[in-house]
């Protein structure tokens, strides 16, 4: 089994396979804030995103910028297969926790 | 209210009204490692050319733009800071003996000067810059006076409003801040410049 992964981190490596190869720091940031429908600063975005760099997965590539950047280059990120596996993972341990549950729970008075 | 002007890529871009302020720009370069100040850097500043700024104004956008900075510089910042109040508040409780120093004011310890070289060292390593390491130990020897004075405040909550009774104490507080601010700078520089020094082990990234 793969290095357990937080919510967080699963926001994050969800998005990238969501934006596929339009995966770079800015549309990722929103593209977590979008998901998890609260503001989230960029440093923990990317924070999280060079942690699961050095945890192997993900890689990134850097790419020319554009104007609107000041030509300041972007750097894209990838899933790899470590990163997929742990996104697999994440998702049966969930399914597993609720298996058998009826969703949404019921509040008992 | 006069709408703000929609950004239009090209020369526009480069007006300094289309810029965030250029200090949070140079506090955000400084606060990060080379591989990562072009690229991230860029990203705010595209959020905040194409969106921020004609969707909200100068003003939201550069408030928006200084809490993203802030958002990364506080992740370089505060496991000094954190180890700064972990250890000043055990050295309270349990009377280390590191506690000494050879003046009588909070935030110039063995202690202190240990972490403040720690967090400059450890900004330096992650930035490659001595600058960065000094500021890192500058914000972390601030916080040793304000722990320990926070730590008097609890015990003794009456010393709260002697400041206002005898107003030349805020002067007092001023130039004990100044004093740890100075002690860290200081310390902050032999640790960054440590960090210049050894060579750096495996890959290079790492966000700080």
């Amino acid at each position: 089994m793969a290095d357990v992964i937080g919510q967080f981190e699963q926001a994050v490596l969800l998005a990238l396979v969501r934006l596929a190869k339009n995966a770079y720091g800015r549309a990722i940031l929103n593209e977590v804030q979008a998901r998890l429908q609260r503001d989230v600063s960029a440093g923990a975005v990317y924070a999280t995103l060079d942690r699961l760099e050095t945890k192997g997965f993900t890689t990134s590539r850097l790419a020319p910028g554009t104007a609107i950047r000041g030509g300041r280059s972007r750097r894209y990120y990838a899933l790899t297969a470590s990163g997929v596996r742990a996104l697999n993972d994440a998702k049966s341990a969930a399914d597993m926790l609720w298996h058998g549950l009826s969703w949404p729970l019921k509040v008992r008075t | 209210m006069a709408r703000p002007e929609l950004a239009v890529e090209g020369e526009n871009m480069t007006t300094r009204g289309a810029n965030p302020p250029s200090w949070a720009e140079y506090l955000l370069r400084m606060s990060l490692k080379p591989s990562d100040r072009e690229p991230i850097s860029g990203d705010l500043l595209e959020e905040f050319r194409e969106v921020k700024r004609p969707t909200q104004g100068a003003l939201r956008a550069n408030v928006w733009y200084v809490n993203q900075v802030l958002s990364v510089v506080s992740r370089l910042v505060w496991p000094g800071v954190a180890t700064m109040t972990a250890l000043t508040l055990l050295s309270l409780a349990i009377k280390l003996p590191w506690r000494y120093s050879l003046v009588q004011a909070p935030g110039v310890s063995v202690l202190d000067a240990v972490v403040c070289a720690w967090a400059g060292f450890y900004a330096s390593r992650r930035t490659r810059l001595v600058r960065t390491g000094m500021m890192t130990a500058a914000i972390t020897g601030l916080f040793a006076p304000g722990i320990f004075l926070t730590a008097a405040a609890v015990r003794d909550p009456a010393l709260l409003l002697v400041p206002f009774s005898k107003p030349f104490i805020f002067v007092i507080l001023f130039t004990l801040s100044l004093i740890a601010i100075s002690f860290g700078i200081v310390l902050g520089a032999f640790g960054a410049a440590l960090a210049r020094c050894l060579p750096l082990a495996g890959r290079t990234s790492g966000f700080s």
